[in-house]
C-alpha cells in the first residue's frame, strides 16, 4: 500500500507539480495524488516520454582496453542505455555489460562534486584528509604555484604526471605541458596493463601492440589465460561472434580457472599456474614432429621429408645431389639413377623457410626436447590432451586464433612466455591471415601539436633527464620497440620516490588512475604517495590514491561528459570515435581539455605564459581557424583536429566518409577499410622482414642494452632474473616459473582474475555490481570471495561463506571463502575489483579504513618481467589460507 | 446489553495481558502495515508466522462455528445453550485472524478489488469470500440471538454456517494444495488437514474457554474424535514422507507431532483445559510446519539470493503478530462476555 | 497472438547484460531482478561443467500466478498474450509468488529505492544519494526510467508484487524488450510464438526447444534452444586428485 508516511517530494516532482516541467509520472507525487492515481481516480502527469523517443548520442566506452564505439541513450536529460555504435563494423549494436555499468560511475552518489583541498597534512590509510571545498581557481592557482616553485628552484623534473584510463588528448596535459614545465616524467600505466603481451609479437612479428582476431573465419581458438567472452581484449566483438563461431570452430582454453570461455570450450586445460609456455612449446613440438605446420607460410624441408624427430637436431644444411629437389616430382627412382651418380653433392638449406626465420635454430636450441611428456610433467596436463590439441590446431591451420593474456606472460620471465605463445601463430600461418590474428588496422588520426617550440632552456635540459621509473637501467631494459628503456616501468615509481633515486618527486598530477590500488605491492605506493609533498588528482571518486592527495579535482566521466577521441581495432577494421559531453553531474571539468586549460591560465596569471600560448596557438578550430577561449572549446577543437582526416572533404584517407564535422559528430566514428590479409608477409617490420622464430630484433635490442651498460647479454639476463644464456635469449624457450613464497609456508597459488562486471578498478560502487557479483561463477553476491576447490576446502575445513585470511609474502587480506569445482586444486582464484578501503559506500566497511574483502594487489608481491617492464600479476604467487 | 460493566471489570490480570498484547502487537502491526518491514520474509519465503496466525485463528473460528452448527442441527442442548458464547468466540477468533492477515497483506486498501474484480479461479478469492460470508452469518446469528429472535431462520442459518465454514476450511487447504511446482504444496490432503485441524482446534478452544461441564464433555468428545483423525493424518504424512522419493521434499510432518494429540486423547478428562491448550499448540505446530516447509526450497533464480534451501525462524515482530491476533480475539471474546452475556454469566465459572 | 522469447544457449555468454539492462529499463531496486539467472556447476575437477540460464517471467500460457490471484491484478493480456500486473488491484497477498513455479515474482517489502532517499554523504565533497537523485533528476533513483511510466509505475508502491512484463511499454512502440536489445551475443529473439512463420517459431522448429519445468503444464513462453555447455567436450580421463599440487 502507499506509504502514508512518505513525504518525499523530489525537486523534479515539485517542478512537475508547479507546472514548469510536467514530464514525470504521478507515481512519485504526494501520497494523496498517489492514492488517487492508484485508485484510478487521477491520471499520471503528462506527457510521459514515449519509449524510444530519446536520442542515441555516439561516444566510446573505456571500461576495459577494448574501447568499443558506443551510442548512449539520452532521455529526459539523463543517460539510460548504452549500445554498440550501429555504424561499427566490429560490434554493430552489440555491447558487453560493462557499457551499462558505466552508468553506475556517472550517477554514483559518492562521486566528487567539486574541487577540494586537504587540510590534514598527515597522509596515510585511515587518516582523514580533511578535504574542504575550494574554487577551481584556487585549486589551479595552488597547483601552478607549486610548479613554478619547482622551476624557480631549478628542479622541474620533480614534477611527475601519472596516467590511467586516458583518451587521445592525454598527451597535452600529461606529456606536452609537463615538458614545457621541464619534467621528463609522464608516467603511464601501460606496464600494469599487459606490455608483455606485446613483447612476443614485436620481436617475432614486428609490431608492438595487441592483435585483432578474425573470429568469424576461425576454425580453432586457443587461449592462454585469456577469457575473450568475459574480459580482455575484445569482449563485445567476441561475445557477438563466439557462439556462432562454435558451429565451425573448436576452442581450447588453458587456464587454472574454469573461466567463461573455458565453460564453453571443447578443451579445458587447467594447467599449473605459470607453466603456459611449456604447453605452448609442447604444442609446437607436436606440430613440427607430425608435420602439421602451415607450409605456405613457414615453408618445408627441401625434399619434403620431415626431419623434426623428438630429441634429434636438424642440420642447417644437407648435402644433397642435384636431383634431390626433383625427388618429389613423382618420377621413378630408376630413371634418375644415372643423373644422381653423375652430379656431385652440394650443400642446400635443409629447410626452406618462406615467410619465417630461424625455425631450425629454434628446433635445435629448444624445441626438440619439448615433448608432450615433458610438458605434461610440468603443466600437470594429460599427454593425450596436449597431443590432441596440437593435432586439431594443425588441422585448423591457418585459421587459428592464439590469445595470450596476463596469466601467461604478466609473470617474472613473461617476455619469453609471450614469445612461446606467439610462436604458434607463426607455425600455424595464422599471422596476418584469415581466421587468424592481425596487427591493428591503421587509424590515421590527425596529430596534436607537440610543445617543443614552447620549451625554454630549463625545460629543454631537464625534460631530457632520466625518468623516475629508472627505465633503461641495467635491471630495467623495458625493451619496447627495440629500444633500451623504450617502455615504461610503472611499478618502479614507488620505490624510486621512497629512495629519491634518481631524484625526489615533489609534485604529482595523477589523471584517472588509482596507483595505490592498481599496482601490486599497493602498500608501497601508499607510502610513496604519502611522502610526496603535493599531489593533485583528477578523479571520479575518493579512491585510495585520492585519499593521499592534496588537491582533488572532480573529473568528467570519459564516456558521457567530455570531448575526446579514442581509437581501436577489431574484426579487421580500425575505428576512431569521439566521446562527447551529453550530461554533466556536479562541478566537474573535462580532464584532458579543461584541466590543462585551467592550469595554463593559472600559470599565465602567475607570469608563465608558455603553456597557454601553446594551447591557444596550436589548437585552433580547423574549420574556422579561431583560437580556443576556454577548455571546452579546446576539447572540441582537439576532437576536430584529430578526426579531421575522416570528415574533411579534402582528406584522402580511406574508409568510411562523411562530409562535415557536424555529420561526423552524429555518426560518431570512422571505420577503416577491411584489413588486407597477408599484406605483411615478408614485410613484417622485423630485422629480416619475416616472422622470426630466432629473433634478430631481440638479439640487437639486448645487445644494445648490454653495450649501453658495458656488460654481456648473459649478464643482462642474469641481473634481470632470466635463466636463458647464449642464443636461447633470442628464441621462444621455457623458463622455470619464479615461485613467490616457499611451498611449505605458502602452499597455495594465487590467481588474480578479471570480473565480468568490472570497469577495470571502477564500476564496483553500486548494488547492480554487488548484487550481480555472482555472475562470475563461484563468486558470491555482495561479497568478495576467494574461490577454492572442494578438495582443498575439505582439507582446510572451509565452507562457502567462511571468513578467511589470505597471506602472502607481500601482505594479507581478508575475504570470504567460496568452494567451487572450477578451480584447479592447490589454487586460490579471486576476482579483482573489490577490496577498496576508499572508493564508495558499496565497497568499504568503513570508508577510508576498511574494505569489503581485500585488494588482490596487496597480496601480489611487486616484481617485474624486466625485458618488457611489465609488473607481475600472475605466475606462481604463493599464498596461505587462514581461517578467521 | 449489560450496562453494569464498570471500569473495575477491566482491571484484571487477563485484561492486563490482553492490553499488553494489543499495544505491543498492534504497534508492530501498524509499523508493518504503514511504515517499514520487520518480518523475516523475502521474495522466496513470503508467508511466515503472521500468515500462519491468520490460518490458525481462522480455522479455530471455523471449528467453533462447526461445533455450534452441529449442535443447532442436531439439537444438542449441551451446545445450543452456549450459542451466544460460541458465536462470540467464533467472531472474536475470526476478527483476530483478520487482524493478523491485515498486517501481512501488502496493500490492504486495495482489498476493494476483491469485490470489483473477482477471480473465481483463485482459492484465495474463495477463502476471502467464504470467510466474509461466514463473518456476516455469525454476526447475523449473534444479533438475532441478542434480540431473542429464534425461529424459522435458525436451521437454515445453522446449515449455512456449517456449509460455509466447512467450505472455508477446505478452501484454505486449497490455497496451498493447488500450488504446483513447490515441494509439499500439492493435493487434496492439505484440505483434509485444514478441515480436521479446524475441528480439533475449535473443539479444544471451546474446552479451554468454556470449561462448563456439559459443554466440556460434548466439545471434549468432538475434540477426542477429531484429534484422533488428525493424529492419523499426521501419521499418514509421516509414513508417506518416510517412503517418498520426491526430489526436494523436505517433509513437514514429524512423529513428535503425535505427542500432543495422544496426550490430550488420553488425559483430556483429567486436566481438560491444560490438555486442550496442548492440543491447540499441536495444531499450530502442524499448520506452521506445512506452511513454512512448502516455501523453504528456493525456486529458480531465488536460489542465488537466498540459498537453495532456506531455514526459517520467526523473529520477535512476527511472534508479536501471533500475540496480536490472539489478543484481538481474546479482547473481543472478553468484551462480548462482559457486555453481551450478563444474563448468562452464571453459566461461566 | 502470444509474445514469446527464444534464448539460444549456445550464443549466450553468461554476461548478465540482460539483467543490468532490465534493471535500467525497469528501475528494479536492490535485492531482486526481473531478469535474472539460474547457474549450475556440475561434475568434478577437471571434468567440470557450468551452465547459465537467463530467467525472467515465462509469460506462461497457463499461468499459475494468474489463476491464483484473487483480484485479477495478475492477468493475461488478451491481445498480446503477456502476463501483466496491475499494481492498483494488487492486495499484496503474494499468492502469485507462491504459485509461480519459477521464482520470478518479487515483492516490495519496503518502499523501493529507499537507499536513494538517504541524505548522508560518504565524505565531504560527495553527493548524498538524495542529492544525486536531485542533481540527475531521476524518479526514485538516477536510473528511474520515465519511459517505464507509460504503462507501469516507475517506482512501485510498497506492498505490491512486480515482475517482468516483457517490456510491454516498449512493445507498444514497436521496440524489443530491453534485455533483447542489450544481449551482446544475439542470443535472445523475440516475437509471436503462436505464429509459425515468426523468427522465434522458426528457431524452435529448427533446433527444438524447451521451456523451464514444462512438465508442470504451465506452457512457458520463454524457450531455450541449443546448449550453453559445449556439446563435444573432451574430458581428461585422469581422475582429479592425482599430481594436483600446485
Amino acid at each position: 500500500m502507499p506509504s502514508l508516511f512518505d513525504t518525499k517530494v523530489s525537486r523534479r516532482a515539485f517542478l512537475a507539480g508547479s507546472g514548469t516541467l510536467g514530464v514525470l509520472t504521478a507515481f512519485q507525487l504526494n501520497p494523496i495524488t498517489q492514492g488517487l492515481v492508484r485508485a484510478g481516480l487521477a491520471h499520471a502527469a503528462e506527457p510521459i516520454p514515449i519509449p524510444g523517443s530519446g536520442e542515441w548520442v555516439p561516444t566510446v566506452c573505456q571500461g576495459c582496453t577494448t574501447w568499443c564505439m558506443k551510442e548512449a541513450y539520452v532521455q529526459d536529460g539523463r543517460v539510460f542505455h548504452v549500445r554498440g555504435n550501429q555504424h561499427s563494423k566490429i560490434t554493430g549494436k552489440s555491447g558487453c555489460v560493462r557499457q551499462s555499468m558505466a552508468l553506475t560511475e556517472l550517477y554514483d552518489p559518492d562521486r566528487v562534486r567539486y574541487p577540494m583541498k586537504r587540510t590534514n597534512p598527515k597522509k596515510g590509510r585511515g587518516e582523514d584528509p580533511g578535504f574542504v571545498r575550494i574554487t577551481w581557481e584556487e585549486a589551479m592557482d595552488t597547483f601552478a604555484e607549486k610548479l613554478l616553485d619547482l622551476r624557480e628552484r631549478g628542479v622541474p623534473e620533480r614534477y611527475m604526471t601519472t596516467r590511467g584510463r586516458y583518451g587521445g588528448f592525454n598527451g597535452v596535459m600529461l606529456s606536452e605541458i609537463t615538458k614545457i614545465i621541464g619534467s621528463p616524467n609522464n608516467i603511464s600505466h601501460s606496464a600494469i596493463c599487459a606490455e608483455a603481451d606485446k613483447f612476443g609479437p614485436y620481436y617475432m612479428e614486428g609490431f608492438w601492440g595487441y592483435r585483432q582476431y578474425d573470429i568469424k573465419a576461425s576454425r580453432y581458438q586457443l587461449t592462454f589465460g585469456t577469457d575473450p567472452i568475459a574480459a580482455n581484449r575484445q569482449v563485445s566483438f567476441a561475445a557477438r561472434e563466439w557462439g556462432n563461431m562454435l558451429d565451425q570452430a573448436k576452442v581450447a582454453v588453458a587456464d587454472p580457472r574454469f573461466s567463461s570461455s573455458a565453460q564453453k570450450a571443447d578443451e579445458w586445460l587447467p594447467l599449473k599456474p605459470g607453466t603456459d609456455s611449456a604447453l605452448a612449446l609442447a604444442l609446437a613440438h607436436v606440430i613440427l614432429t607430425e608435420g602439421l605446420w602451415y607450409k605456405p607460410f613457414v615453408g618445408d624441408f627441401f625434399d619434403g621429408q620431415n626431419r623434426f624427430v623428438s630429441g634429434q637436431t636438424v642440420e642447417m644444411e644437407t648435402m644433397a645431389d642435384g636431383t634431390a629437389n626433383a625427388a618429389s616430382d613423382g618420377e621413378s627412382a630408376e630413371d634418375l639413377t644415372a643423373e644422381t651418380e653423375a652430379s656431385a653433392p652440394t650443400a642446400v638449406a635443409t629447410f626452406n623457410e618462406l615467410y619465417t626465420h630461424g625455425l631450425v635454430q629454434w628446433w635445435n636450441l629448444e624445441l626438440k626436447d619439448r615433448t608432450p611428456e615433458w610438458a605434461a610433467e610440468i603443466t600437470d596436463l594429460p599427454v593425450d590432451q596436449i597431443v590432441r590439441v596440437a593435432r586439431d590446431l594443425g588441422a585448423a591451420a591457418p585459421r587459428v586464433g592464439v590469445w595470450m593474456s596476463r596469466g601467461m606472460h604478466m609473470t617474472p620471465r613473461g617476455s619469453y612466455a609471450s614469445m612461446c605463445g606467439h610462436a604458434l601463430v607463426g607455425l600455424l600461418g595464422a599471422a596476418d591471415n584469415e581466421g587468424g590474428s592481425m596487427r591493428f588496422s591503421s587509424r590515421p588520426v590527425g596529430k596534436l601539436a607537440k610543445s617543443s617550440d614552447y620549451m625554454d632552456e630549463l625545460a629543454k635540459t631537464h625534460s631530457k633527464m632520466e625518468k623516475i621509473d629508472r627505465r633503461g637501467r641495467l635491471e630495467h631494459p623495458a625493451l619496447k620497440e627495440g629500444k633500451s628503456g623504450g617502455g615504461v616501468v610503472t611499478g618502479q615509481i614507488a620505490e624510486s620516490i621512497l629512495e629519491e633515486d634518481p631524484y625526489p618527486i615533489e609534485v604529482i598530477y595523477a589523471s584517472w588512475n588509482n596507483f595505490a590500488y592498481s599496482n601490486t605491492g599497493a602498500k608501497q605506493f601508499e607510502e610513496a604517495f604519502a611522502k610526496v609533498p603535493f599531489m593533485v588528482i583528477s578523479t571520479l571518486n575518493l579512491a585510495e590514491t585520492t585519499m593521499l592527495a592534496d588537491i582533488v579535482l572532480p573529473s568528467a566521466h570519459s564516456m558521457f561528459e567530455r570531448w575526446n577521441v579514442v581509437a581501436n581495432s577489431g574484426n579487421g577494421y580500425g575505428v576512431v570515435g569521439i566521446q562527447q559531453p551529453m550530461v554533466k553531474v556536479g562541478d566537474i571539468r573535462q580532464d584532458e581539455s579543461e584541466i590543462p586549460w585551467l592550469l595554463a591560465e593559472a600559470l599565465d596569471r602567475k607570469g608563465f605564459s608558455a603553456p597557454l600560448e601553446y594551447l591557444r596557438n596550436e589548437f585552433k578550430d580547423p574549420e574556422t581557424g579561431v583560437q580556443p577561449t576556454n577548455g571546452d572549446e579546446l576539447g572540441l577543437y582537439m576532437a576536430k583536429i584529430m578526426t579531421r582526416p575522416f570528415w574533411d572533404p579534402e582528406s584522402t584517407v580511406g574508409g568510411s566518409k562523411v562530409g562535415s564535422w557536424d555529420e561526423f559528430r552524429k555518426v560518431g566514428m570512422w571505420t577503416s577499410d577491411r584489413y588486407p590479409f597477408r599484406s605483411r608477409w615478408g614485410n613484417f617490420g622485423t630485422k629480416t622482414g619475416n616472422f622470426e622464430f630466432y629473433s634478430e630484433g631481440l638479439k640487437e635490442a639486448l645487445g644494445k642494452h648490454a653495450e649501453k651498460h658495458d656488460v654481456s647479454i648473459d649478464r643482462v639476463l642474469e641481473v634481470c632474473n632470466y635463466e636463458a644464456r647464449g642464443e636461447l635469449a633470442f628464441i621462444p624457450h621455457y623458463e622455470n616459473p619464479v615461485r613467490k613464497g616457499s611451498e611449505s609456508e605458502y602452499p597455495m597459488l594465487f590467481i588474480d582474475a578479471k570480473h565480468k562486471l568490472n570497469r577495470e578498478g571502477r564500476g564496483c560502487n553500486h548494488y547492480w555490481y554487488a548484487g550481480e557479483r555472482d555472475v562470475e561463477p563461484g563468486d558470491l553476491k555482495f561479497e568478495d570471495a576467494a574461490k577454492i576447490n572442494p578438495v582443498d576446502a575439505e582439507r582446510l575445513g572451509l565452507k562457502t561463506g567462511d571468513d578467511i585470511r589470505l597471506v602472502s609474502p607481500a601482505g594479507s587480506i581478508t575475504c570470504k571463502a567460496s568452494v567451487w569445482e572450477g578451480v584447479r586444486p592447490g589454487c586460490v582464484v579471486k576476482s579483482f575489483g573489490m577490496g577498496h578501503w576508499a572508493y564508495g559506500r558499496h565497497t568499504s566497511v568503513e570508508f577510508g579504513k576498511t574494505a569489503i574483502g581485500g585488494n588482490n594487489n596487496e597480496l601480489i608481491p611487486l616484481d617485474f618481467d624486466r625485458l618488457s617492464g611489465s609488473t607481475v600479476f600472475a605466475g606462481q604467487n604463493g599464498v596461505r589460507i587462514e581461517k578467521v | 446489553m449489560n450496562s453494569n460493566v464498570s471500569l473495575k471489570d477491566f482491571l484484571t490480570p487477563t485484561w492486563l495481558l490482553i492490553a499488553v498484547g494489543l499495544v505491543v502487537g498492534g504497534a508492530v502491526g501498524i509499523h508493518e502495515m504503514f511504515i517499514g518491514h520487520w518480518f523475516a520474509t523475502n521474495s522466496s519465503l513470503v508467508w511466515t508466522l503472521p500468515l500462519v496466525t491468520y490460518i490458525f485463528l481462522a480455522l479455530m473460528s471455523t471449528g467453533v462455528s462447526l461445533v455450534l452448527a452441529y449442535g443447532l442441527i442436531m439439537h444438542d442442548e449441551t451446545i445450543t445453550r452456549h450459542t451466544r458464547a460460541l458465536l462470540i468466540m467464533a467472531i472474536g477468533m475470526l476478527l483476530g485472524a483478520f487482524t493478523a492477515l491485515a498486517t501481512e497483506l501488502g496493500s490492504l486498501l486495495n482489498m476493494v478489488w476483491i469485490l470489483l474484480s473477482p477471480n473465481p479461479s483463485s482459492p484465495i478469492w474463495w477463502m476471502g469470500t467464504l470467510y466474509s460470508i461466514e463473518l456476516v452469518l455469525l454476526i447475523v446469528k449473534l444479533i438475532m440471538d441478542l434480540r431473542g429472535r429464534h425461529g424459522v431462520f435458525d436451521l437454515p442459518l445453522a446449515w449455512g454456517t456449517l456449509i460455509v465454514a466447512g467450505a472455508a476450511a477446505i478452501t484454505i487447504g486449497a490455497v496451498f494444495g493447488t500450488v504446483i511446482g513447490r515441494p509439499d504444496y500439492h493435493g487434496a490432503f492439505l484440505s483434509v488437514v485444514t478441515l480436521v485441524s479446524a475441528l480439533v482446534s475449535g473443539a479444544a478452544a471451546i474446552v479451554l474457554l468454556r470449561p462448563q461441564s456439559a459443554l466440556t464433555e460434548t466439545a471434549g468428545r468432538v475434540f477426542r474424535q477429531t484429534a484422533l483423525m488428525f493424529a492419523a493424518l499426521v501419521l499418514i504424512r509421516v509414513v508417506y514422507e518416510a517412503h517418498s522419493s520426491v526430489v526436494g521434499m523436505l517433509g513437514w510432518a514429524s512423529v513428535w507431532m503425535l505427542v500432543p494429540f495422544v496426550l490430550a486423547l488420553l488425559l483430556l478428562q483429567f486436566a481438560p483445559r491444560v490438555l486442550a491448550l496442548v492440543g491447540i499448540l499441536g495444531v499450530l505446530w502442524v499448520q506452521y510446519s506445512f506452511i513454512i516447509t512448502g516455501q523453504l526450497v528456493s525456486l529458480g533464480q531465488t536460489a542465488h539470493w537466498y540459498g537453495a534451501v532456506q531455514s526459517y525462524q520467526p523473529n520477535i515482530p512476527e511472534a508479536l503478530i501471533l500475540v496480536l491476533g490472539i489478543a484481538v480475539a481474546a479482547a473481543l471474546i472478553k468484551l462480548g462476555e462482559q457486555y453481551l452475556m450478563s444474563n448468562q454469566r452464571q453459566d461461566a465459572t | 497472438m502470444g509474445y514469446g522469447m527464444v534464448i539460444d544457449q549456445q550464443l549466450c555468454v553468461g554476461c548478465a547484460a540482460c539483467t543490468i539492462a532490465c534493471k535500467i529499463e525497469n528501475n528494479t531496486p536492490v535485492g531482486f531482478n526481473w531478469c535474472d539467472k539460474i547457474t549450475r556447476t556440475s561434475g568434478k575437477f577437471p571434468a567440470v561443467r557450468y551452465e547459465y540460464i537467463s530467467t525472467m517471467c515465462n509469460h506462461c500460457e497457463n499461468a499459475p500466478c494468474v489463476a491464483g490471484c484473487p483480484t485479477q491484478a495478475m492477468y493475461k493480456d488478451a491481445s498480446t498474450g503477456l502476463t501483466l500486473h496491475d499494481p492498483k488491484k494488487c492486495i499484496g497477498c503474494k499468492a502469485c509468488i507462491v504459485n509461480c513455479p519459477y521464482g520470478v515474482i518479487s515483492f516490495n517489502w519496503e518502499r523501493p529505492h529507499q537507499s536513494w532517499t538517504e541524505n548522508n554523504r560518504l565524505a565531504e565533497g560527495c553527493f548524498s544519494p538524495r542529492e544525486m537523485v536531485e542533481e540527475s533528476g531521476g524518479e526514485g533513483s538516477p536510473h528511474g526510467n520515465p519511459e517505464r511510466g507509460t504503462t507501469y509505475p516507475v517506482v512501485r508502491a510498497r506492498g505490491t508484487v512486480e515482475k517482468c512484463t516483457f517490456c510491454d511499454h516498449r512493445l507498444a512502440k514497436g521496440l524489443a524488450p530491453a534485455c533483447v536489445d542489450a544481449c551482446p551475443s544475439g542470443a535472445r529473439q523475440f516475437g509471436d510464438i503462436d505464429d509459425p512463420s515468426s523468427e522465434v517459431s522458426r528457431l524452435i522448429a529448427k533446433h527444438g526447444g524447451k521451456g523451464l519445468r514444462e512438465e508442470l503444464g504451465t506452457r512457458p513462453r520463454v524457450i531455450y534452444i541449443r546448449d550453453y555447455k559445449p556439446q563435444r567436450r573432451f574430458e581428461p580421463a585422469r581422475p582429479a586428485g592425482e599430481n594436483q599440487g600446485a
